[in-house]
């Protein structure tokens, strides 16, 4: 009974000398299919820059941040001086200003920025006009300033906005009219929501010149809004019957809306303005602009009818004449944080040479690979006797 | 018996396995244990567990009597014990009677039991509690399993295979199997032969994908998180930004896990389909698809075939019904098992004879996981005929050197033997998981914290201020529920704190790391086609961790290819090709040192007047006649040598190399072809086997000129202690033993002597009787043995190399340099475990070898102990501490592994730079990782390539499967399957640090990207009146992880290559960097989380005031919220694309793709969305935005001077660190950007003269010797390979 039979040939037989050519062979033939592809990518050797931080490559690089971003902040800070402006907060002219005479704004009510100085301090009048509405009585402040240069065309009359944030009013996803959808009647508001029920409706005159120093300087609200909200603001399709105005807004509309009070917002662009919402609660809204003259020396009265009351919100209001630079109003702030950061860089710059030259380092020293450092330690020891443990 | 964990089943494979090696059964024969005596096979027994407990002495003693009984009838003169193919274990039983076989078998029962409760339900084994308490060595997984007991995955997957086990739970009844009549069978329904290893299937995929994902803290978080945005009125942003990138995460996810399940699916297939085997119907074989195979089918399995179901062989094609199956696949070990049909249904060969003459049934045990052992009846024409582990084959084993065997199906599919042991790979989470899930609750707990400190200062807020807030309308709001309304809506707020794609993104980064390494040419095996697999890409960054390799030696380390390598014949060596300067040299005592050339053999074999003529013949006719191996003649006309142990091959193979062919075999003569075509006969008249204790094996044979020769082999020291007092080669034999061993070689010392015939007659006589004699039948063979083994004569030894894998020794050498301590665990005894040792280099002639090799657990304890002092109490040098070695042996380890002496190991091992343990079953295998790994915060790694690796591999944190001869099991289970062990190399030191570099980067910057964002929000709480808006808009914010900031953790974790691939191998130093975790730790996460919080205010305090009142455009205009919000959402995108481009050290052109091209995609994308989506009433709020941000200079200004403030101190920090405070890697990155001449070489070249020069110095302590337990003397006599 022989166990020698024919056998298939596999690989396996490997330990037969005699076999090894033949399976040898058969390896080679047998295609490598399992074989991985041979290009950069897979080998991971693709072409590549290893930037290493050397003194040679930081410094330099400090420097040239620092060279780019002084003169850049300089220029924006030029920039922003250059603005002039004036705000001039009215919020306590009820309380503080006399019913007759103009008297002197405290000067915590107001600041400014000329390049000249100003001749006389802004003064405030509180007064009160019953033919703004015929049932509630508006009050009015008037508000004499001086403009002591002529000034380029000042953009913004804006108001200093309310301390505490509108930004709360919108409800969280902006888009939902609660808790002022509708009234206890079940009528809508029309402008439902809260933000459009705070709106800020103190009103404002063009600066009238004063004994005639000057002409009145025009102002305008074309132009205040931006000019995409063309197409988000349209004429409402309700009538006046189906909705109300909010609570706020009785004032204005004491009587509920009318076919001709109704308001049209495509064209109402304060009320534009107030819809966009600010991100921080200090802000400002566009009121008038004259984007074409520049604001002639003299003495001005502006005359703001007081609807909307801050106090009790714990808020300011002002008002805020400008003229603006290519980083908007005076905001200093950008061009110091760019000459901070070249200046940051520039100290770096000079603290890393300082120290590269008092504890230079050479770059790929191989005596200080630790393990390098641990060889030297074992030759030292080369010489002590062996100890063999047990 | 309670007290068992239930999911111990991975140890269950192996269980038995301890007792394949006779040491094992040494160990627990001394321990003196009740054990059960019948050896009954009636089925009544098997529910008292016979089967169970008892699979080895039950299997012997039975083989025993029957095989008696029949030798008797035959009138055969073959001792009794020859027909027992497991020799040694035969002559075990009857040494130690049934006590001991009884002990060992109750040892192996306490732990099967392990396994049988957890895979079938089945709670067979009755072991009395005492026995098992005593026996079992104390469970290191216990405490493990009862935390584990908690963990809900387990719940959830006891109740999966619960119906599973179902199946088959009706134990108490044997299993009727009709023979050839499978409609008597169907009735039973037993299931089929399919096998299915996939995870899921279409019923079962969505319910365990989703519970697998939700187990996870951070998905769970986000579906709680989406599920709050669905509340009206609460949430800030939009309400399906969280739920929509949580299913595209889930959606990736799951497109994985399908994908892979689909790769096992086609190799299921593939077996279920694809595989035939012939199968007996209407009487004829047909060739039927595994998956049709049924129970009671008989197949007919041919050469080479594997085997596809658990079968009873009825007969085979060799002589009485005997074949010969490997079984690696099973329990990796190489050499060829045998099996042997019963004596009454090996006749029956033929198709008709086994449809005609086989009626009857088949009374079987039900399925279980004993590899070892069986329990059956076969009713045969009324004939009771018990069936044991010798008559079946399972699944997984391989038919060799064999014609064809049929087989009687018994299990099928899932209920193969080989099956109730696969266990489905642990779930491994790596240790920056393990970090990340800690600090993710740690960020939750921040998340908390934010939340209340925001929603109660708006409670505080809109209590105190109410007077001032009348605008918002909040009369009559309940405070309280406010209170709670706010918390929901700030946790969504700040709920991407944690990076919602940061697991998805991790998971990417991994599967495509894996597909690097599987591309990588250099971890390619050209000789087998194999590129390097990954199996579990989660892992791969623990590649970079590794600080304990745990190695098997068979197939990893070695090619388990014993190659006949030199030979001292006479005092003089001979090598087929002398190395360099070894020419041999005649020593002042006369001893040579050095080599001749096989062609000066040849020249003095051929010069008959030489008187070293005599001593080579003699020598060559020894190897090529004293063994046991069976020849092969292949059709070609080449012989190959069948043996059992590979030595033995070897040496009969070098024989035939020096002119001296083995070429045939007859029960009683051996023919040898000598170089001139002569062939000479020798008579074989005894053979005395191999075994541990002789450690020497004889054959007497008459020689052609009728003298009787006893030709003996075996180890120098018990070879030395027999011979004549006239000796003249010993000093030289051994001065060349001592170099051989110095090399790592395996050596033989061969010895003859002539036998006066008067002599061997009186000593066959006594051999006779000794041979059959029925107490302690071995111990009187060898005694007799013993008495013929005397004045031997010393031709010379042999020296046999255990072939390396390519480039061992440089591998372990390099990975030693990283720092990495390797543990070999080798089933291998104790010399030739050190000699591998050294020839791999992982021990040296300098190294302190501390040796334990004890016998009792007392004496192990007070051996461990008196090391530990002797290393406590002496002041141990850093040299000294890397000179030691610890070589455990398998019994002590046993002992070592307890409870209250684990500690002592531990501590020795860790000292130790190199830790073999020899003699160790696969069990004490994983025993080991276990320990190291419960007792160690390290991270370990396990290689191995055989199934007996298997509970090793899957213990560790990494397993590493050599996909190599010894089947595919390791390379299956495993996490990563490699084709050589030199590759560890390169995926440890390169792909493992890389990975672990990257993915460390890559997670790190994923959480503060988050946080530099999602922190603006936090600080704008403030300004806002703890309102809950959002600065961004919520789309936007959406975007930044799905869009603008999700290239850079893929660069970082893809591409990024921190030390080049070069310089890893050339500096294998770095990889300690990994070890200490220095890339990824708890602080380095927090610097970076706090990082994040420090640019996001900056980022926010700056946009505030630069966007202060918004009249910030230049055109007059005022800025509204999103003007601003878009603002600071770009500086910040462009703060993290900045800190990205910071921490990248590898620019490739996807790098630049990544980090400024997602830069620019945003500057594109924000003009296209924001024209385009609030026209589809998507994120309305940027309607007419886009003029007034991009045309803003403010808005520039404000982007670029931000990132910067940012940054400057990350850069400079960064300079400052490389240039004044660095790591050894910032000066290897410098060397490799500036291509400095590095004098390492030179410092390597030194160290390795020191080396040397020691090694010359000192003595050489270690010989090795080779050889295993043999076939025996019952296989060659069976055969006659001249017919």
């Amino acid at each position: 009974m022989a166990i020698l039979r024919k056998r298939k040939e596999t690989l396996e037989q490997e330990s037969d000398t005699d076999s090894i050519s033949d399976s040898a062979s058969e390896i080679l033939a047998k295609p490598k299919n399992r074989r991985p592809k041979e290009n950069a990518f897979t080998q991971q050797k693709l072409k590549a820059y290893n930037p290493i931080l050397t003194p040679k490559t930081v410094i330099p690089i400090f420097f040239i941040l620092a060279i780019i971003f002084i003169p850049l902040g300089a220029g924006m800070l030029y920039g922003s001086a250059k603005v002039e402006e004036i705000i001039i907060d009215y919020e306590q002219c009820e309380n503080l200003a006399s019913d007759d005479y103009y008297s002197d704004i405290p000067t915590e009510y107001y600041s400014y920025s000329f390049h000249e100085e100003l001749t006389i301090t802004p003064k405030w009048k509180y007064g009160t006009n019953s033919s703004e509405t015929d049932s509630d009585e508006a009050g009015l402040c008037y508000i004499q300033f001086q403009i002591p240069d002529d000034i380029g065309p000042p953009v913004e009359d804006q108001l200093n906005g309310l301390a505490a944030s509108l930004t709360d009013i919108e409800d969280t996803t902006g888009q939902n009219c609660q808790p002022l959808s509708h009234n206890d009647d079940g009528q809508r508001y029309y402008p439902c929501g809260l933000i459009a029920n705070a709106m800020f409706n103190d009103t404002f005159s063009i600066p009238a010149a004063v004994n005639d120093t000057t002409d009145d300087y025009d102002m305008t609200e074309d132009g205040i809004a931006w000019s995409t909200d063309s197409n988000r603001f349209k004429k409402t399709e309700y009538s006046a019957s189906e909705v109300v105005p909010p609570p706020n807004w009785v004032k204005k509309f004491p009587d509920g809306y009318t076919d001709d009070n109704l308001p049209d917002i495509s064209t109402w662009y304060q009320f534009q303005n107030w819809m966009h919402t600010p991100g921080l609660p200090n802000f400002s809204k566009m009121v008038l602009r004259n984007d074409d003259d520049t604001f002639p020396a003299g003495t001005y009265e502006i005359t703001v009818g007081l609807h909307f009351p801050v106090t009790e919100y714990d808020g300011t209001k002002g008002i805020y004449i400008s003229t603006r630079s290519v980083i908007g109003g005076k905001n200093s702030f950008l061009g110091i944080s760019w000459i901070v950061a070249g200046g940051i860089c520039f100290i770096l710059a000079l603290v890393f040479v300082a120290i590269h030259n008092l504890h230079p380092r050479k770059t790929g020293d191989l005596s200080f690979l630790s393990w390098n450092k641990e060889e030297k330690a074992i030759h030292l020891d080369e010489d002590s006797p062996e100890r063999v443990i047990i | 018996m309670s007290k068992r964990p239930l999911n111990a089943n991975s140890n269950t494979l192996f269980d038995i396995d301890l007792l394949n090696s006779d040491n094992e059964e040494d160990e627990f024969g001394s321990n003196k244990i009740e054990g059960k005596t019948s050896k009954s096979h009636h089925f009544q027994d098997q529910s008292n567990n016979s089967a169970y407990l008892n699979p080895f002495e039950d299997s012997f003693l039975d083989s025993d009597l029957v095989d008696g009984g029949n030798n008797k009838v035959d009138g055969s003169s073959i001792p009794l014990n020859d027909l027992n193919p497991f020799g040694d274990k035969y002559e075990y039983n009857s040494n130690n009677g049934g006590s001991g076989g009884a002990a060992a078998t109750a040892y192996d029962g306490g732990y099967s039991a392990n396994g049988a409760i957890s895979n079938s339900g089945i709670n067979r084994p009755i072991i009395n509690d005492e026995d098992d308490d005593i026996l079992a060595p104390p469970d290191p997984e216990l405490s493990e399993d009862i935390k584990n007991n908690f963990d809900i995955r387990k719940i959830f997957s006891r109740l999966f295979h619960k119906n599973h086990s179902s199946i088959t739970n009706d134990s108490s009844k044997p299993r009727i199997i009709h023979i050839n009549d499978q409609i008597s069978n169907n009735a039973f329904k037993y299931i089929d032969n399919h096998i299915s290893t996939t995870k899921y299937n279409l019923a079962t995929f969505l319910p365990k994908f989703l519970f697998e994902q939700f187990s996870k803290y951070a998905n769970l978080f986000f579906l709680f998180t989406s599920i709050i945005q669905q509340v009206p009125n609460v949430t800030p942003t939009n309400r399906y930004t969280t739920i929509g990138t949580l299913a595209v995460v889930l959606l990736v996810s799951a497109l994985k896990e399908i994908l892979e399940d689909f790769k096992r699916l086609t190799a299921d297939n593939e077996l279920n389909y694809n595989s035939k085997v012939e199968v007996l119907r209407n009487g004829d074989f047909h060739l039927t698809k595994w998956i049709n195979v049924k129970v009671g089918d008989i197949v007919r399995v041919k050469i080479e075939e594997p085997i596809p179901a658990d079968l009873i062989i009825l007969s085979t094609s060799e002589p009485e019904g005997l074949c010969y199956i490997e079984t690696s696949n099973l329990d990796g070990e190489t050499n060829l098992k045998i099996k042997q049909a019963r004596s009454e249904t090996s006749k029956i060969i033929e198709p008709f004879q086994l449809k005609n003459e086989l009626h009857g049934k088949i009374l079987s045990e039900q399925p279980n996981s004993s590899l070892y052992g069986y329990e059956g009846t076969l009713i045969l024409n009324g004939n009771e005929i018990p069936l044991n582990p010798e008559q079946m084959v399972l699944r997984g084993a391989t038919l060799r050197n064999t014609g064809f065997i049929n087989g009687i199906v018994i299990f099928t599919g899932h209920e193969t033997k080989l099956m109730r042991n696969a266990t489905a790979a642990p779930i491994k989470k790596t240790a920056v998981e393990r970090i990340i899930n800690l600090q993710i609750l740690f960020l939750f707990g921040i998340l908390v914290i934010l939340s209340f400190i925001s929603s109660l200062g708006n409670v505080l807020k809109i209590t105190f201020d109410q007077k001032h807030l009348s605008y918002l309308y909040l009369e009559g709001k309940n405070k309280f529920a406010l209170f709670f309304q706010d918390l929901l809506t700030y946790w969504i707020l700040f709920s991407n704190l944690v990076p919602i794609s940061l697991f998805v993104t991790v998971e990417i980064i991994k599967v495509y790391q894996g597909f690097m390494i599987s591309s990588d040419l250099d971890l390619y095996c050209e000789e087998t086609d194999t590129p390097t697999t990954v199996r579990t890409s989660s892992i791969i960054e623990e590649l970079g961790q590794i600080q304990y390799i745990f190695s098997d030696k068979t197939g990893t380390l070695t090619r388990n290819v014993m190659e006949f390598k030199t030979c001292t014949i006479g005092g003089k060596c001979y090598i087929e090709k002398i190395p360099e300067d070894e020419k041999f040299t005649v020593g002042t005592d006369g001893i040579e040192t050095g080599y001749h050339s096989f062609e000066d053999l040849f020249d003095t074999l051929d010069n008959d007047s030489e008187e070293q003529g005599p001593i080579i013949d003699e020598f060559l006719t020894l190897l090529a006649a004293c063994h046991t191996v069976i020849p092969e003649v292949k059709p070609n006309g080449t012989i190959k040598y069948q043996a059992a142990s590979p030595d033995e091959g070897a040496l009969v193979d070098g024989a035939r190399v020096l002119g001296y062919k083995f070429k045939s075999r007859t029960p009683s003569t051996i023919t040898i072809e000598l170089r001139n075509g002569q062939s000479l006969s020798y008579e074989l008249l005894n053979i005395c086997e191999f075994n541990s204790t002789r450690k020497r094996m004889s054959a007497l044979f008459r020689c052609p000129d009728g003298s009787i020769r006893l030709y003996t082999k075996g180890a120098d020291t018990v070879i030395l202690e027999r011979l004549h007092d006239d000796n003249p080669f010993v000093d030289a034999t051994l001065a060349h033993l001592e170099t051989f061993a110095a090399e790592g070689l395996r050596t033989l010392c061969i010895a003859t002597r002539i036998v006066p015939e008067e002599e061997y007659q009186e000593w066959l006589k006594r051999y006779t009787k000794a041979s059959v004699t029925l107490i302690n039948r071995a111990e009187e063979v060898d005694k007799v043995a013993e008495l013929i083994e005397k004045d031997l004569f010393l031709l010379g030894a042999t020296a046999i190399e255990d072939k390396l894998q390519e480039d061992v020794p440089d591998t372990i050498h390099t990975l030693q340099d990283a720092g990495i301590k390797i543990w070999i665990l080798t089933g291998d005894k104790q010399e030739t475990a050190i000699n591998i040792g050294m020839s791999c280099k992982l021990l040296s002639e300098d190294m302190n070898l501390l040796i334990i090799n004890e016998d009792t657990k007392e004496e192990t304890r007070d051996n461990l102990l008196s090391k530990l002092d002797a290393l406590h109490s002496t002041q141990l040098t850093d040299e000294e501490i890397n000179s030691l070695a610890l070589i455990i042996d398998g019994k002590s380890l046993g002992f070592a592994l307890e409870s209250d002496l684990e500690d002592y190991l531990l501590q020795i091992g860790m000292l130790c730079k190199s830790v073999i343990c020899c003699r160790v079953s696969p069990l004490q295998k994983a025993l080991v990782v276990k320990l190291v790994k419960r007792k160690t915060s390290s991270l370990l790694l396990a290689v191995g390539d055989g199934a007996n690796d298997v509970s090793m591999i899957q213990a560790a944190h990494v397993g590493v499967g050599i996909s190599g001869k010894e089947g595919m099991q390791a390379a299956r289970s495993a996490d990563f399957a490699i084709g050589q062990f030199k590759f560890l190399k390169k995926l440890l030191l390169v792909h493992g640090s890389w990975s672990y570099q990257r993915i460390s980067q890559a997670i790190l910057y994923s959480f503060y990207k988050n946080i530099a964002l999602y922190m603006t929000q936090f600080w704008y709480v403030f300004a806002n009146c703890f309102s809950g808006e959002s600065i961004i808009e919520s789309w936007t914010l959406t975007f930044y992880n799905v869009f603008f900031t999700v290239a850079p953790p893929f660069v970082l974790g893809v591409f990024d290559q921190f030390i080049s691939a070069r310089f890893l191998e050339r500096y294998p130093q770095l990889y300690r960097l990994g070890q200490q975790s220095v890339f990824f730790n708890t602080n380095i996460f927090w610097t970076w989380i706090i990082n994040g919080f420090y640019h996001s205010g900056i980022l926010f305090v700056g946009s505030m005031f630069v966007y202060r009142y918004g009249n910030v455009l230049p055109n007059g205009l005022i800025a509204d919220h999103w003007t601003w919000g878009t603002a600071v959402f770009t500086s910040c995108t462009l703060t993290a694309l900045g800190k990205a481009a910071l921490v990248s050290n590898l620019w490739t052109k996807f790098t630049l793709i990544a980090i400024p091209g997602s830069f620019l995609f945003w500057l594109i994308f924000f003009p296209v969305y924001a024209s385009v989506a609030p026209n589809v009433n998507v994120s309305p709020e940027y309607r007419g935005v886009l003029p007034h941000v991009f045309g803003s200079l403010t808005f520039w200004a404000m982007t670029f001077i931000l990132p910067l403030l940012c940054l400057v101190r990350d850069f400079a920090w960064k300079y400052y660190k490389r240039m004044y405070s660095p790591e050894s890697y910032h000066f290897v990155q410098e060397v490799q950007k500036y291509n400095i001449n590095d004098h390492n070489p030179r410092l390597i070249s030194f160290h390795k003269k020191i080396r040397r020069m020691r090694q010359i110095k000192r003595l050489k302590k270690f010989k090795g010797y080779a050889f295993e337990d043999g076939g025996g003397e019952r296989l060659v006599r069976l055969y006659d390979t001249t017919i």
